[in-house]
This record gives structure tokens, sequence and C-alpha cells, in this order.
């Protein structure tokens, strides 16, 4: 009998014992582990840029052997899901409160990332977004503890309109998916294209996810020297390719944002794809050292290609890495690690990265042109705009003080 | 001019599309009164394993018999296995369905991944038409052809057969034709089967304009319902001159009313439900 009660006596200070422990784990890691909340959608329609975003990212902590100034670094995926930003609320609650990670990273999508930018400003918890492009996320919107290691959604605009200028277009009519990146990844160059001297002759917007682009291409006045667009994803895929169908492609220069012939797609496109210009702040062919290294790397370990969404996971968590080693590891004082946060300079694939005053990357732009090289189609880099911030030629104060790019919409023909 | 036959000829293309999809959510509804939810994934699944099949063969034809194949045995596995299960029960069944359209949607992230894709023509197909002034891709041709060529293959199967007749019957009343000997059992999983096999043609067709992806089951299923309520439950023709209908509005609207688009495909679905509940030329 009483042995009987000494073993069950034991078991209950086990179990208790046990219990107790995953209780008390997200307080007791003080010098333990630096756990990292990574926010993704991996099913849907961003499944494809999500996946990619995560394997970036990963691919770092495992190069690095999951070590960073001096303590051991745990990444935990969570699946967003949907789009809807209460699923990656969510998701990010039961990151911080019962994971307790000290870092939050990932987002694809804007409306995602404005929901997780105030959770993760009210928390006081640092967050990287390695894809939400939305301009006010850095700007009208900024937050201390929100950082990116992607795009603002017309940084890489605004060269462009510059560039065609310089080719000697004087006509353009502007393209895009009627949302809100779509109206700022256009509004960049529509800006300084007119300002530069070109006009903007005409503006068209389909809805995303447009089924058959026929009746929008259709639109496209013909007198126009050059037609310059933003589609991403499956719109890409079908724009570029009616475009050829319906007889434009050697007619009317086709030029745009990177998404509309990025590797997710690229091979996808064939031959309709070719001469396409576009702009983005990376490409599978950049011939550097560090985007070697890490493509090989990648497409080794994931067999695929790498992309770009692969590369801004990647270059996330270079900075978090960074910013550890400044911190020494003490990613518990926060106002420290912030502070080394947006002060990481970092050599990242795509080239020399920082943060500027309002934690957006400072980074180099590449006009990438479609060719066939060796029977495989890819963006190669004809021009380059290094350091590139997302206020152009503009101070900070100049810049917010003009009207945003939603609002722009629809005015940029005169 | 050349705007006006263009856009006509993408309008009655798209149109085509839109009378395969609806014509086998018609007829399955009409039929057994099942709304079957798990329509938008035989497109998808269609035009994936068609994807599949073409990169092996090199071969549209082959990836269409596959594709069709494919998704009509699964139609009728779906009906024969589950949604017996529930005669006349209408929720549970469209539950079932719905529940499937999630599971097709994620095994084919599985096996497919995420990016999107679309299906390369028909080699003979891949250039487009010049008249003139007017270009026009000569698959979408190809489209309007065998939407016309699959219409009146249906409606003579409809009308002109001992089949058809069965069919009509089973559509008008069920009970009356049970009684007089039509085997409704055996028909309903014809039917489902011819359903499937219609929704799955359609993807190979729509494969490569409007591609493949994540999320064009349920594109393709508001498509589908949006054709349906405006054409008629139950009715072939409905499939037909509803899929027109919608194909022509939706493409002239896009070119013509560009801050509209969204409205194109929902706004006579609308007008139609208010005006004509049981649609153009629904008998439900």
């Amino acid at each position: 009998m009483r042995q009987r009660m000494g073993w069950r006596m034991a078991t209950g200070v086990v179990a208790l014992a046990w219990l107790l422990g995953l209780l008390g784990a997200p307080m007791a890691d003080a010098q333990g582990t630096v756990k990292v909340g990574f926010v993704s959608p991996l099913t849907g329609v961003y499944a494809a840029p999500g996946a990619d975003m995560r394997d970036g990212f990963l691919l770092y902590w495992s190069q690095a052997g999951n070590k960073a100034g001096g303590r051991t670094v745990e990444v935990i995926v969570e699946d967003k899901g949907s789009n809807k930003p209460e699923d990656a609320l969510t998701k990010a609650r039961k990151l911080v409160d019962r994971d307790g990670v000290h870092i939050l990273a990932g987002v694809i999508s804007t409306p995602v990332a404005v929901a997780l930018a105030k959770y993760a400003t009210d928390q006081k918890v640092p967050l990287i977004v390695a894809n939400a492009g939305a301009d006010a996320i850095t700007q009208k919107a900024r937050s201390p503890y929100v950082f990116r290691s992607s795009f603002a959604n017309s940084d890489s605009s605004h060269p462009l309109g510059e560039w065609a200028y310089k080719q000697g277009y004087r006509k353009m009519v502007l393209m895009a998916s009627d949302y809100g990146a779509g109206y700022e990844q256009t509004g960049g160059f529509a800006r300084t294209f007119t300002e530069a001297g070109g006009k903007i002759i005409k503006e068209v917007y389909s809805p995303l996810g447009t089924a058959d682009f026929a009746p929008f291409i259709s639109q496209i006045d013909r007198s126009a020297d050059v037609v310059a667009v933003f589609y991403a994803g499956a719109d890409a895929l079908r724009f570029v390719k009616a475009y050829e169908e319906y007889g434009l492609k050697g007619k009317i220069p086709l030029i745009g944002k990177g998404f509309l012939t990025d590797d997710l797609i690229l091979q996808k496109l064939g031959d309709a794809a070719i001469d396409v210009v576009t702009a983005l702040h990376w490409s599978r062919a950049l011939d550097n050292p560090e985007n070697k290294k890490f493509s090989q790397a990648y497409e080794e370990r994931y067999k695929r290609p790498a992309t770009v969404y692969a590369e801004q996971g990647y270059v996330a968590a270079q900075m978090t890495a960074m910013a550890l080693e400044t911190v020494k590891g003490n990613v518990e004082n926060k106002e420290a690690f912030l502070a080394a946060l947006s002060k990481v300079e970092v050599d990242a694939p795509r080239g020399k990265v920082k943060l500027d005053a309002f934690h957006n990357p400072i980074h180099p732009i590449y006009i990438l042109k479609v060719e066939k090289k060796g029977g495989v189609l890819q963006n190669t880099p004809i021009a380059s705009y290094p350091n590139t911030g997302q206020f152009w030629k503009w101070t900070p104060e100049a810049y917010m003080a003009m009207p945003d790019y939603g609002a722009m919409k629809g005015k940029w023909v005169k | 001019m050349t705007f006006w036959i263009t856009q006509l000829l993408n309008g009655v293309s798209f149109g085509m599309l839109l009378f395969l999809l609806a014509a086998g959510l018609s007829l399955i509804y009409g039929l057994m009164r099942i709304l079957n939810l798990a329509h938008g994934s035989y497109y998808l699944l269609g035009a994936y394993v068609g994807l599949t099949v073409v990169r092996y063969t090199e071969s549209f034809v082959y990836a269409a018999v596959a594709g069709t194949a494919v998704v009509t045995v699964l139609g009728i596995l779906m009906e024969r296995f589950f949604l017996r299960r529930f005669p006349k029960q209408a929720l549970p069944q469209a539950l079932l369905t719905f529940g499937f359209l999630f599971i097709i949607a994620d095994l084919a992230l599985w096996i497919w991944g995420g990016n999107p894709q679309t299906l390369p023509k028909p080699q003979v197909f891949a250039a487009s038409i010049w008249v003139g002034n007017i270009v026009f891709p000569s698959y979408r041709l190809f489209v309007i052809a065998v939407g016309i060529i699959v219409g009146l293959g249906l409606w003579w199967l409809q009308e002109g057969t001992r089949l058809g007749a069965m069919i009509r019957a089973g559509v008008d009343d069920e009970e009356m034709a049970r009684g007089t000997g039509v085997n409704v059992s055996l028909l309903s999983t014809a039917v489902f089967g011819l359903g499937a096999f219609l929704a799955a043609l359609g993807g190979i067709m729509g494969g490569p304009f409007v591609g493949v992806y994540p999320g064009a089951d349920f594109e393709i299923l508001l498509l589908a319902f949006v054709v349906v309520i405006i054409g008629g439950l139950g009715s072939l023709k409905g499939a037909f001159f509803g899929g027109l209908l919608v194909g022509l509005l939706d493409n002239f609207g896009k070119a013509l009313f560009p801050e509209l688009a969204l409205f194109t495909i929902f706004a006579p679905m609308a007008i139609i439900l208010a005006v004509r509940p049981t649609g153009l030329f629904g008998r439900l």
C-alpha cells in the first residue's frame, strides 16, 4: 500500500513539475533561446511567395548554426492562412503571449502588415516586415518598433520613371491592379516621369485577380511610346501573355515593376516576356558574390529557384542576426536592440543594405531586361541606382507633404 | 470597328468558357438538387492534371483526355460514396461538397505548389491571327468552336436521346420519373459524372488564358454561380445563353466602363434576381 502511494505521489509530483515547467517556460528564458516568430501565408493565393519568404529566412539561420550574439535562435513559423488581418493577429498573439517570442518577422500583404505593425507597437515587440511594401508603414504610419527588409512600393518606381524619360519615351500609358499597392507602385514612376517632362496619356486599372485582360489591353492608346505597369502573381502571368496575344508586343515597349517578370513566374511566361524591362531591388541574375552564394545555397536546399521573396526573408534574418551581435544577444534590452536594428548595414544578395531614419531599406535598384541566356529566361541588370531610398531625391518632409499615391489615382492624366 | 470586333470575339470566347463551367453545375442541381460547391475544384484538378500530362507528353489532347477522365471518376466516386449518404438533404450535401473544395485545394497546393501557372496552348493554335488591323489569338477562336460543339452535343443529348429524355423527366419531376421506370439513381451518377467532365474540360480550355493557381477554384465557382443564377438553374439553354450574356457584358463593361469593372459581372446577376429570380430560362 505504501509503495503504491509512493509511486502515485511521485508521478503526481513529476506531472505537476512538468506542467509548471511548461507554464513557466516563457518567463524562464532570460538567458536562453532568442525566439523569433515568423508569420507567413503558407496556404491560399500568397502561398508561393509566403513559402519563399519563410525559406529564405530559415536558410540564413541554418547557415549560421541557429546562433547569433552568443545565443541560440529559435524560429517559430506560423501560417497566417488567409489574407485576413484577424487571423494574422491571432497567430501573432499566440507567438507573443504563449510562445514568448522576442521578435516578430514575415508578413506578405499590406492589411496584415498594418494590423501587425499596430500590434507590435502596442506590445513593444520589434517587427521586421519581409515583404509588404505599403509606403505608409515606413512613412506617415511609421513606428519605432517596425522595420522593413523588403521595399516601399514606390521606391524602385522612382528610378524607373527617370530611366523611361531618358530612353526617349514621352507618352506613357499607366496600368495597374486596382488597389493600394497598384497605385503606389505605378505612382512612383508616374511622378518622376512627369517631373522629367513626360506625359501620362491614360490610366487603366483592373481588379486584382482579373481572369481576362483582353478588355483592358484594348483600352491602351495606340499612340503611346511606352506602357508602364504593375502586376504581380497570376495577374502578371496573364497580362504579359495577353499583351503578346493581342499584338502589342514589339509594337509598344512594355516596362513595369519587377513583379511583372519575377522569378516566381518568369519561366512560365516564356518568350512573351523577352525584352520586357522592369525595376526591382534584386534579380536572380545579379553577378555579385553574396547573391551567387545565397542563390546556390537556396536552390540546393529547397530545389526551386530563388526569388525576391526568399531574398527579402534572408535579409530580414541578416538584419536580426547583426542586431543581436551588436547587443551581444541582449534582446531583452529593447531600447538597445531597437537602436542596433536601426543601424544595421548588411551585405545582402541584392547589394549593400542599410535602413533610413524611417526603418526602410536604402538599397540598390536595378533596371532589368528579360533575356534568354542558354535557353533560360533571366532578368538581366542593364542599369543600377545604388543607395536608393524611399524618398528618392526629395527630403522626407517634402516628400510626405506631397499627396500620397493613393490620392493621385486618376489624376496623372492632365 | 477593330475594337468592337475584338471585344465581341473576346466576350464570346469567355462566355463559352463560362458555359462549360455553368452547364455542369446547372445540370447537377437540376436533377439532384445538389449544390456542388466542389465544382470549382473540378476545374482546378482538370487543369492541374492536364498541366502535368502536358509536361510529360507535350500533347494537349492527352492532357484533355487525362484531365477530364480523372475528374469524372472523382465526381462519380464523390456522388456514389459520399453524397448518397444524405439523400435529399440539401444542407449536409452542400457542406460535404464545400469540405471537398477545401480538401482538394490543399491537396493541389501540396502536389503542384503555389505558383500561378498556365497550360501551354496546343501548337496549332499558338499564334494570333491578323485580319487587317484586327489581332486575335487563334486559341480563343478554338475555345468558341469547342463551346459551340459541346453546346450542340449537349442539346442533342437532351432533346434527341432517350437518356436526355430521362434527364429532363428527372429534372421536371423526380417521383413521377421514378414511377415510370427511370433508374434515377444511375442517372444521378451519370449526370454528376457529366457535370464533373464539363468542369474539367473548362479547366483544360481555360488553362491557357485564365491559368491555374491556388484560389482559381473559388474564383471559377463564383463565376459559374453567377452564370447559373442568370441563366436559370437546371437549364442547359440557360447555361449557354447565360454564359454568353455574362461573357459579353463583362467584357464590354470592363472595356467601356473600367471604373465599374467589379460590377460588370454582379450587376446583371442582381438585376435578374430582382426581376426574374428563376433566371432567364430557369424552371426551378
